[in-house]
């Protein structure tokens, strides 16, 4: 059991004992950011559940296993947040390409929602005994995005849930769930992953080469998502971006920046900003410790820079500087969660960035 | 595999199993019909994981197999297609085509074992009933069932099986019905399964006259055998309410009265009524009972004096006019018998005579008055 599963040890043996000792709660409320194993655990369990195979369970390979992995198991269902205009079959296609690599950002791009209409068909559904004879499994993934209706309407359920129904619940952010529903739920955490459990997923499964691997796992913020998202993408345009922001603002010219932000403001993707401005984290938290380190290349931290105008941009500045930059990228980056026009977020940053920085110079 | 068949001896088993083919599903699957030749037998099932049906019709075969192929399409030919032999060959990779001597079409179908598949669970009982029998219970019993998805347990009919006595029972919470049966051959009490409402529609729709249904159960179905088909309902979870506890056993206020002439002065006197509350008027007094209705947003009012038996206590009380009608819509006998308590506790209904071995009740609750 779990054997594909990154790291969370002590979740696989916290699940490995519950199962078999038959101990399951009834709903389970898995938390903590993308691409640390939760989605990848629930449908794990679920394989388990209703796996035919006597000794080797989940087996993949039985009828059940397939089932689930085709999304075609008529006691195993997957909820997430859609459109309302959503096809079944364009929701279908998305169910499939999540639990085929569940550790890979699966969703519908925009205003998403798990409406009233899904949680009634499940209410419908849920009142009957398992169709295939094991245990039903309902997996509702970012549950956050249940509307208010929705969510009160799942109340009752989750409160007198039917026999032989587990319920999965993932959430990104535990304080975007109203208490009720937290309340009438197992918690449980997903740490971040380390660096080397996601750098050794990187080699092992994704046949990545070390040195890669290692840059890799040290931006990817314990997420395994983002891991292979930054693996496919590559982190090059993000990273140019970042070097360039360090180096302009040590200019004067404040059309350069303005026209900075402008630029990275027109990659319209808020995603890409937040790796951006992650990177710029890691890249001066990288020349800091090489400046500390006696300026000696093995003792970079991250590894991610091989460019030495950012070493000289840290100078003149001591080691103080490091957190008071580092917590202006943090908030900025909290600030674009929260859906504050993004222009002046850069611009913003990077005048308080300056006056950190002017402060000294 | 292979086999021939000629349309006509298709064409309706066909139908029957496609009817239960869901118009619109998240489970991409159950849109196909499940195909499986063995013995000359092709057997025939589809399901919408509420009810699952099976039938089968004789076919020529040199090759047997499975598949599963899309309802609609499949539906669609067979509607078509004037009397010819279907010549069907399916490969491999599931597609099936099928020769006839007018043309020839081909389909892509899905491995039938990705189908889902009721399991050959342990049959922990078996009861046969005539099929005219379980026809008349639980046609008299599905209108009162539960459609507000509120409450599951209500959403089905409690079928229940006790010493040499079948119960169907339903409710929503406003009303009843309760129709027991003592011709059942039934050794020994064996409890209640709250049934697909689906899946009693199913047997109804396909059941011929005349012969017997084997009822069996399993932990988590109910199937009925009859004739070609078997007809599976997944069962509801969960626990009946206690019916027996809020049928009153003191109501002593007896209406009798012609079905047909009720039946008809609601109707009429519904057309007065508000269109949301549908709510009407019984004034009981003696042998006559007064049906009225009113409006007030849109000035309207109806009444009519219908003559009955009454000789109980004057009062009056308010229904929801479609209630009464489902009432009166089951009950066959000419005259209907209500018992009534006050005007705000539950009232009762049946035929003004049960048949041998037979017991039909029907309860409904008030609307409240407000004078
Ligand atoms: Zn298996």
């Amino acid at each position: 059991m779990f054997e594909d599963i990154i790291g969370q040890k002590k979740i696989k043996q916290f699940f490995t004992t519950v199962i078999k000792s038959n101990r399951l709660s009834h709903a389970y409320l898995f938390y903590g950011i993308e691409g640390t194993g939760k989605d990848a655990f629930a449908f794990e369990i679920a394989r388990s559940l209703n796996c035919k195979d006597s000794d080797n369970i989940p087996c993949n390979k039985c009828i059940s296993c397939i089932k689930i992995n085709k999304m075609g198991h008529p006691d195993v269902d997957y909820i997430m947040p859609v459109f309302s205009k959503s096809s079944d079959e364009e929701i279908y296609l998305k169910k499939r390409e999540k639990i085929q690599d569940p550790y890979k950002r699966v969703m519908f791009e925009g205003n998403t929602s798990i409406s009233i209409e899904i949680i009634r068909n499940l209410k419908n559904s849920s009142a009957f005994k398992p169709f295939e004879g094991k245990k039903r499994v309902t997996i509702i993934s970012k549950a956050e995005k249940m509307t208010l209706e929705a969510a009160n309407s799942i109340l009752k359920l989750l409160e007198e849930p039917p026999k032989d129904l587990l319920f999965i619940l993932t959430v990104n952010d535990l304080g975007l769930i109203i208490p009720t529903i937290r309340s009438r739920c197992t918690g449980v955490k997903f740490p971040p992953l380390s660096k080397e459990e996601i750098r050794d997923a990187l080699i092992k499964n994704l046949k990545v080469d070390k040195q890669e691997a290692e840059t890799i796992s040290n931006i990817s913020g314990g997420s395994f998502s983002k891991a292979s998202e930054y693996l496919q993408e590559g982190i090059g345009e993000k990273k140019e971006f970042a070097e360039k922001l360090l180096e302009i603002i040590f200019l004067k010219n404040s059309k350069i920046y303005l026209d900075f932000a402008e630029e990275l403001v027109n990659k319209r993707n808020l995603e890409f900003v937040k790796d951006v401005l992650a990177i710029i984290n890691l890249l001066v938290r990288d020349a800091f410790y090489y400046k500390i380190n006696n300026e000696s290349k093995t003792d970079i931290k991250y590894k991610i820079h091989d460019n030495s105008n950012i070493n000289q941009l840290v100078v003149n500045l001591s080691y103080d500087y490091l957190e008071l930059i580092n917590s202006e990228i943090e908030k900025s980056i909290d600030l674009i969660d929260k859906n504050i026009y993004l222009y002046l977020i850069i611009v913003n940053l990077i005048t308080n960035i300056r006056k950190i920085i002017n402060k000294k110079i | 595999m292979r086999f021939s068949v000629k349309s006509s001896d298709l064409r309706n088993v066909l139908l029957s199993v496609i009817n239960v083919v869901p118009a619109k599903t998240t489970l991409p699957i159950l849109g196909n019909v499940l195909l499986s030749l063995k013995d000359n037998k092709l057997c025939l099932s589809a399901t919408d994981l509420e009810v699952t049906i099976r039938t089968f019709v004789e076919v020529k075969t040199d090759k047997e197999g499975g598949v599963a192929l899309p309802g609609k399409i499949i539906g669609d030919i067979i509607r078509q297609l004037p009397d010819v032999t279907l010549d069907i060959t399916v490969d491999e990779n599931y597609r099936a085509n099928i020769k006839t001597d007018i043309g020839e079409y081909v389909i892509s179908g899905e491995n039938e074992s990705e189908f889902p598949s009721v399991p050959k669970a342990d049959i922990k009982h078996e009861i046969d009933v005539e099929s005219d029998v379980l026809e008349r219970i639980i046609s008299k019993a599905l209108f009162a069932i539960s459609m507000d998805g509120v409450k599951s347990s209500i959403m089905g009919v409690y079928l229940q099986f006790l010493k040499n006595e079948f119960r169907a029972v339903s409710t929503d919470g406003h009303r009843l019905v309760r129709v027991i049966n003592k011709n059942v051959k039934i050794k020994e009490d064996i409890g209640g399964y709250i049934t697909s409402p689906k899946a009693l529609g199913q047997f109804l729709k396909n059941r011929s006259e005349g012969g017997t249904v084997k009822l069996s159960i399993s932990d988590n179905y109910l199937m009925f055998n009859f004739d070609n088909f078997v007809v599976y309902s997944r069962l509801i979870e969960g626990m009946y309410p206690d019916y027996e506890k809020v049928i009153p056993k003191d109501n002593k206020n007896r209406l009798m009265v012609d079905r047909n002439m009720m039946e008809s002065s609601v109707k009429r006197i519904l057309v007065f009524a508000n269109k949301v509350t549908q709510q009407i008027k019984l004034k009981l007094s003696e042998n006559s009972v007064e049906i009225s209705s009113e409006d007030v947003d849109y000035g309207k009012e109806g009444r009519e004096k219908i003559t009955a038996d009454y000789n109980g206590e004057e009062m009056t009380i308010g229904y929801n006019a479609g209630y009464l009608l489902d009432i009166l819509g089951h009950i066959d006998t000419e005259k209907v018998v209500f018992d009534f308590g006050s005007s705000t506790s539950a009232g009762l209904a049946y035929p003004s005579e049960q048949r041998e071995n037979e017991d039909i009740l029907m309860l409904v609750m008030p609307i409240k008055l407000i004078d």
